[in-house]
C-alpha cells in the first residue's frame, strides 16, 4: 500500500519537476548546486556566507549547502555516490583523488576556470600536490592544517624558561619538558613537560623532520624502515618512556592545556579556535616546531581535503563555485574563523599574518610543509598511532614497530593503488 | 495493585513458614535482609543514574566549565544560556517536530503490526511458519555495513530519498518487535482461546478482545521499546535527509561539534531536551505494569 | 477444533457458513502476520541479498565496475589476521556482558516487583542509562576510569590493589569496556523481565506457598521456567546485539589500544566507509552473520522448546 502511495508520490514529483524543469530553461538556465563537506559550526557559517555571496554574484544560481558531522561524512557520501544521488560539490582527503579520479566520480576542474599552469602559479605545490592526475587538477585544497608547537608561557616562567625563546632542538625540547614536568611524592604527574599525544601526523612531521622520505620511490609504497624514522619514532617514545616528560596517563592533553598543566603540546593551528572558546582567558602561544638537530629542519606534514567536483555536474558552474570558495579572499575568511591555514602564495605574506605572533610561525611552517606520500588514509593516523603504542605500551624496539608498520603500511596502500588503477 | 510477594497471601504464609521454623532469629535475619536489599538497590541506583544527573546538571553550566577536567558535578554559575541559545542557532521546534512525525507514527504501526504477528507466530500452526520467522529473525543478524549501501540505493530508487515517507517506511514494523510478542503471547494458555472459539468468537476478536488485554504489560513495553529506537534513530535519517525541513533530533545534536572542539554545553543541553519525550513515555508505560493481570482469574 | 466445528455446526446448521468459518481460521494466521511480515522484509530483505551479492564482488563502491571475484573476499578475511583479532574480542565481549547482565537485569527486576518501597522510582533510575547518550556516558565513564583522578583507582587503592590505567591498558580495556556495557544495558532487559513477571498468575505464588516453598523453591520452580520465553528472547537478541556492538566501543576507546578492544563491526565499518573495500566488508558482514545464526540455533536448541501453563 505503502508501495503504491510513494510510486504515485514519485509520478507527480516527476511532473512537477518536468513542469518546473521546462520553465526554468525557458526563464534563464538556472542551476542548482549542491554541496557536502563535513561539519564544524564555524565551518558551516564560513561556506553559508560564501554561498550568500556566490549567489548573489551569479543569480541564476542556488546553492543547497548540506554540512555532515564529521565522524559520519562517509557514511552519508558513499552510498550517496554509489546510487548516482551524490552532491554536485563536496570534499574528499587529497590523498583520495587519484582513487575517484580514476574511478570517474569526479571531474576535472574546468580549465574555463583556472588552467592547470594558472592553479601552480598561485598554490604552493604541497598544498596541490595530490590534487593532479594526468596533466590535470581535480580540485582545490581545504582544510589546510601543518603542525605546530603550542605552549604556555606562564609556566615558562615559573619553570625559569624564557616564554620569548621556545625550544629551537629536540634536547632542547626535552630540557625545557623536564624543568615543566612535576610528580607528587607518590610519582603521579601534576604536570606535563610536553604532549605528542602519539598522533599519527606528530609522528610523521619528527620523521620528515629527520630527513625520513618514507616513501620507496622505486616500490612507490611507503617505507619507515630507515634509521631516520626510527630515530624520531624513538625520540617521541622516549619522551615517555625514557625522560619521563609525558605521561599517557594524564589524560587527554587539551584538556590539560586548557587547564595550564601542560607545558607544551604539538597540535594544528586550529586549535588556536578551540582554545580561544574553551578557556578565553588562557594566554599561549606558538612556535614552529623545534628541529633535530641546529639548524635542522622544521618542516612537517600537510594535512589537507580537497573540495571536487562531481562528474554528474555542470562543470564550468562548478568549478567555478569550488575555486570561489579557495579563492584569497575566501582564505583569508577561512583562516579567520576556523583557523585553516592559506595554502595561496600571495597570502603566506601578508603584513596582518606577519605581524600576528600566533600566525606568523604557522604561515613559516606552511611554506615548508610537506604532503603524504602515500594515498591510503591509515596512514594517516590509525596505524602509526599503533606503531607508537607498540612501543609505549608493549615494549617493543621503535625499528621493530616501524617493520611492523611498513609490512602494515605497503599492504593498506596496495589496496587503496589498486582503487587508482584507471 | 499491592506488592504480591509482600503483601499477598504467599508472603504472609512464607511468613508463616519461616517463623515456624527459625523463630527469632529468622526475624533478624529478615530485617537485615530487608536493609542489605535497600542498601544495594540504592548504590546501584545511583550508579545509574549519575551520568544522567551530570547530563541535567552540565546542561546548566557554560562552555568554559564545561571544558574542565576532572568534570565539575554541580554548576558554579548555573545558566539558562545553553537552552535559549540552541534554539537561536538551530531550527530545533522543527526538528522537534519531524522528531514527533517521524517517530510517532511508525510506533502506532509497529505495536500494531508485531503484536499481530507475534500472535500470528505464537498461536498458529501453518504453512511456512518456522521458515518465515527464522528469515526474520536472521535479518537482525546481519550487521548494518553490509546492508545500508544497498538500502539506500533501493529507497533512492524508489525516489523515497529526502522524504518523510523514506523515514517512515522503514520503521513500520521491527524484527525483535514481533519476536517479543510472539514470547509473550506463548505464554497465554490456548485453552483461553479455544474457550472464546466454542463462543463463536472470531479470530480477530479473539485477538482484540482477550490477548491484547492480556499482554498489555508486553505492548508498553513494545511500545516503549520502539518509541526510543524511532525517537534515537541516527544512520538512516543521516544519509536518508538531505535538508532542514526533514532534519531530525539526533542529526541536530552532532551540528553542536565539530573536528577541533564542541559547544559541548549546547550538546547536553540540546540532549536533555530531546530525551524528556523518552523519559515521559516511560513514566507513562509503568502505569501499564500492573501485575498478575486477568489469566489469575481463570484458572486456580 | 472438532468441539468447536460441531459448535457451529449445531448454531448455525449453515454449510455455508461454516466454510466461511473454516476459511477465517485457516486464513487467519496468515493476515496476522501479513502487515508486519510485508512491512519490514519489504526494507530489509533486499538490501540483504543485494549485501550478500556483494560480498562476491571485488565492490570498491566508487568505481564504476564491480568484477565478480567468487569467494576471494572470503579467502583475503580468513587471512586476515586483525578480523580474527576482533573475532575473538567480540566474543570475548558477549560472553562478558550477555551472562552478567541477563542475570543483573533479572535481580534488579525481581527486586522492584516486590514491595520494595519507591519501586516505581528505582524503576525510572535503572532505566535512565538506557536513555543516557552513550557520547555522554562516556565522559561520565572516562572521568570514573581515570588513572589518577577517577574513582575507581581510589577504590582499589583502598582495597590495597594495584591501580591501573583501565582504558589505556590493553590488558584492562576490554573489561572496562564491558563494565560499560552491562551498566548500559541493564534497563532496557529490566523491563522486559518485569513486563513478564506482570503475567504470572499470582495464583501460582499462593499454590506455592500453601505446599509451604520457599522463596528459593519459588524462584526455581515457578518464577524461572515461567519466564523462559522471555529469557530466551533476551538472551538471542542480547547476544545478537553484542555481537554487533560499535557505537559503545566507538566512544569509549575507538577499538584501541594496539586494537585490545577492537570488534567485528567496527572492523568492518572501518574497513567499508574508511577504505572502500565494501565487498570485504560484506563478506566479514556474512561470516558474522553465519556466526550469529549458529549460535542462535544452539540457543533455540536448549531453550526453545514451547512452554505451557499446566
Amino acid at each position: 500500500m505503502t508501495n503504491r502511495m510513494s510510486r504515485y508520490g514519485a509520478m507527480i514529483l516527476a511532473v512537477v519537476l518536468l513542469v518546473g524543469l521546462s520553465c526554468s530553461v525557458a526563464a534563464q538556465k538556472k542551476v542548482t548546486i549542491v554541496h557536502w563537506q563535513h561539519h564544524s559550526p564555524a565551518r558551516f557559517e564560513v561556506v553559508q556566507t560564501f554561498a550568500e555571496e556566490f549567489m548573489k554574484q551569479n543569480p541564476n544560481v542556488t546553492i543547497e549547502i548540506e554540512s555532515v558531522p564529521e565522524s559520519d561524512y562517509f557514511q552519508k557520501l558513499l552510498p550517496a555516490l554509489a546510487a548516482g544521488s551524490g552532491p554536485d560539490t563536496f570534499q574528499i582527503p587529497a590523498g583520495q583523488v587519484p582513487a575517484y579520479a580514476a574511478s570517474g566520480v569526479i571531474q576535472p576542474i574546468d580549465s574555463r576556470v583556472a588552467t592547470a599552469q594558472q592553479i601552480e602559479a598561485e598554490f604552493i605545490p604541497p598544498a596541490i600536490k595530490r590534487l593532479k592526475q594526468g596533466g590535470k587538477y581535480y580540485g582545490f585544497p581545504v582544510d589546510t592544517q601543518t603542525i605546530v608547537l603550542f605552549y604556555n608561557p606562564a609556566l615558562f616562567k615559573a619553570a625559569g624558561l624564557d616564554p620569548d625563546r621556545p625550544p629551537q632542538t629536540w634536547d632542547e625540547l626535552i630540557k625545557y619538558a623536564q624543568a615543566m614536568n612535576k610528580r607528587d611524592d607518590k610519582g603521579i604527574t601534576t604536570q606535563m613537560g610536553v604532549a605528542t599525544g602519539g598522533y599519527g601526523p606528530v609522528l610523521i612531521s619528527l620523521m620528515i623532520q629527520n630527513g625520513a622520505p618514507l616513501w620507496d620511490t622505486k616500490a612507490k609504497l611507503p617505507d619507515f624502515n630507515l634509521p631516520q624514522a626510527i630515530e624520531a619514532l624513538k625520540f617521541a617514545t622516549d619522551l615517555v618512556n625514557v625522560y619521563k616528560v609525558e605521561d599517557p596517563q594524564f589524560g587527554s592533553r587539551w584538556n590539560a592545556f586548557r587547564q595550564e598543566k601542560l607545558g607544551m603540546v604539538f597540535a594544528h593551528p586550529a586549535m588556536i579556535g578551540s582554545f580561544r572558546a574553551t578557556v578565553p582567558d588562557l594566554e599561549f602561544r606558538i612556535a614552529e616546531v623545534p628541529a633535530p638537530k641546529a639548524g635542522g629542519s622544521r618542516s612537517t606534514l600537510l594535512t589537507s581535503w580537497a573540495y571536487v567536483v562531481s562528474n554528474k555536474a555542470q562543470s564550468e558552474i562548478c568549478s567555478k563555485w569550488v575555486a570561489f570558495m579557495t579563492s584569497a579572499e575566501a582564505q583569508k575568511h577561512w583562516t579567520l574563523s576556523t583557523g585553516d591555514l592559506p595554502s595561496r602564495r600571495a597570502l603566506l605574506d601578508l603584513p596582518e599574518y606577519k605581524n600576528n605572533p600566533l600566525l606568523a610561525p604557522c604561515m613559516e611552517s606552511m611554506k615548508r610543509s610537506v604532503p603524504a606520500p602515500w594515498t591510503t588514509r591509515r596512514l594517516d593516523d590509525e596505524l602509526i598511532r599503533k606503531a607508537y603504542q607498540l612501543v609505549t605500551l608493549k615494549g617493543e624496539t621503535p625499528a621493530a614497530a616501524l617493520k611492523w608498520l611498513t609490512t602494515e603500511g605497503v599492504q593498506a596502500e596496495k589496496e587503496q593503488q589498486e582503487l587508482a588503477k584507471p | 495493585m499491592s506488592a504480591h510477594l509482600d503483601n499477598s497471601s504467599l508472603d504472609s504464609a512464607l511468613r508463616k513458614h519461616n517463623r515456624h521454623e527459625f523463630g527469632e532469629t529468622a526475624k533478624w535475619q529478615r530485617i537485615i535482609g530487608r536493609a542489605l536489599t535497600y542498601i544495594l538497590v540504592t548504590l546501584g541506583a545511583i550508579m545509574m543514574a549519575l551520568p544522567f544527573v551530570w547530563l541535567i546538571l552540565s546542561s546548566f553550566k557554560t562552555l568554559q566549565e564545561i571544558s574542565i577536567f576532572p568534570p565539575t558535578f554541580f554548576p558554579r554559575n548555573p545558566t539558562l544560556a545553553n537552552f535559549t541559545e540552541v534554539f537561536e542557532r538551530i531550527p530545533f521546534a522543527r526538528y522537534y517536530m519531524n522528531s514527533i512525525i517521524t517517530s510517532v507514527l511508525p510506533t502506532i504501526v509497529t505495536v500494531i503490526t508485531c503484536s499481530m504477528a507475534g500472535f500470528g507466530f505464537a498461536k498458529y500452526r501453518f504453512v511456512g511458519r518456522n521458515v518465515l520467522f527464522w528469515v526474520i529473525l536472521s535479518t537482525m543478524m546481519v550487521p548494518f555495513p553490509a546492508t545500508i549501501v544497498p538500502l539506500y540505493v533501493m529507497m533512492a530508487k524508489a525516489g523515497l530519498i529526502n522524504t518523510y515517507a523514506g523515514l517512515i517506511i522503514v520503521g513500520l514494523s521491527s524484527a525483535s518487535g514481533i519476536f517479543l510478542m510472539r514470547q509473550f503471547m506463548m505464554t497465554i494458555p490456548d485453552e483461553l482461546l479455544d474457550a472464546a472459539r466454542i463462543d463463536g468468537a472470531s479470530e480477530f476478536r479473539i485477538f482484540r478482545q482477550i490477548i491484547v488485554p492480556l499482554v498489555k504489560p508486553a505492548l508498553a513495553t513494545q511500545t516503549l521499546f520502539t518509541f526510543t529506537g524511532h525517537w534515537g534513530a541516527y544512520i538512516w535519517p543521516l544519509i536518508c535527509v538531505n535538508s532542514d525541513r526533514l532534519r531530525t533530533l539526533p542529526l541536530a545534536i552532532p551540528y553542536f561539534s565539530g573536528q577541533y572542539f564542541s559547544y559541548q554545553n549546547l550538546i547536553n543541553a540540546a540532549s536533555l531536551m530531546a530525551i524528556a519525550p523518552v523519559l515521559i513515555l516511560f513514566l507513562f508505560t509503568q502505569r501499564y505494569f500492573v501485575e498478575g493481570i486477568t489469566i489469575t482469574g481463570m484458572k486456580g | 477444533m472438532s468441539a468447536e466445528a460441531t459448535t457451529i455446526r449445531r448454531r448455525g446448521g449453515n454449510e455455508r457458513k461454516y466454510r466461511m468459518y473454516r476459511l477465517q481460521k485457516a486464513s487467519a494466521p496468515y493476515i496476522f502476520i501479513l502487515p508486519g511480515v510485508v512491512f519490514y522484509l519489504m526494507v530489509t530483505i533486499v538490501p540483504m541479498i543485494t549485501g550478500f551479492w556483494m560480498s562476491f564482488h571485488n565492490w570498491s563502491i566508487i568505481r564504476p565496475t564491480q568484477p565478480w571475484v567468487g569467494l576471494a573476499n572470503y579467502r583475503k578475511l580468513l587471512a586476515d589476521p586483525l578480523f580474527w583479532t576482533s573475532m575473538k574480542n567480540t566474543l570475548t565481549y558477549s560472553l562478558g556482558v550477555v551472562p552478567l547482565q541477563m542475570a543483573l537485569a533479572l535481580l534488579v527486576a525481581l527486586l522492584l516487583n516486590t514491595g520494595i518501597k519507591g519501586k516505581k522510582f528505582f524503576r525510572l533510575l535503572y532505566y535512565l542509562p538506557v536513555i543516557t547518550p552513550l557520547s555522554i556516558a562516556a565522559v561520565i565513564w572516562t572521568w570514573m576510569y581515570h588513572p589518577n583522578l577517577g574513582i575507581f583507582n581510589q577504590i582499589v587503592s583502598i582495597i590495597g590493589l594495584q591501580p591501573q590505567d583501565w582504558l589505556g591498558d590493553p590488558n584492562w580495556a576490554m573489561f572496562s569496556v564491558i563494565l560499560v556495557a552491562i551498566w548500559s544495558g541493564i534497563g532496557y532487559r529490566m523491563v522486559v523481565y518485569l513486563a513478564a513477571l506482570q503475567g504470572i498468575p499470582r495464583a501460582y505464588y499462593e499454590a506455592a506457598a500453601i505446599d509451604g516453598a520457599g522463596r528459593w523453591d519459588v524462584f526455581k520452580y515457578i518464577t524461572l521456567p515461567l519466564l523462559k520465553p522471555t529469557t530466551l528472547y533476551i538472551l538471542v537478541t542480547s547476544v545478537i546485539s553484542s555481537f554487533q556492538v560499535f557505537g559503545l566501543i566507538n566512544v569509549l576507546t575507538g577499538g584501541g589500544p594496539l586494537d585490545a578492544t577492537q570488534v567485528v563491526v567496527s572492523y568492518i565499518f572501518k574497513r567499508a566507509f574508511g577504505d572502500l573495500q565494501f565487498g570485504l566488508a560484506a563478506a566479514m558482514s556474512f561470516v558474522l552473520f553465519g556466526i550469529i545464526l549458529l549460535i542462535t540455533v544452539i540457543q533455540w536448541k536448549f531453550l526453545g522448546r514451547e512452554v505451557t501453563y499446566e
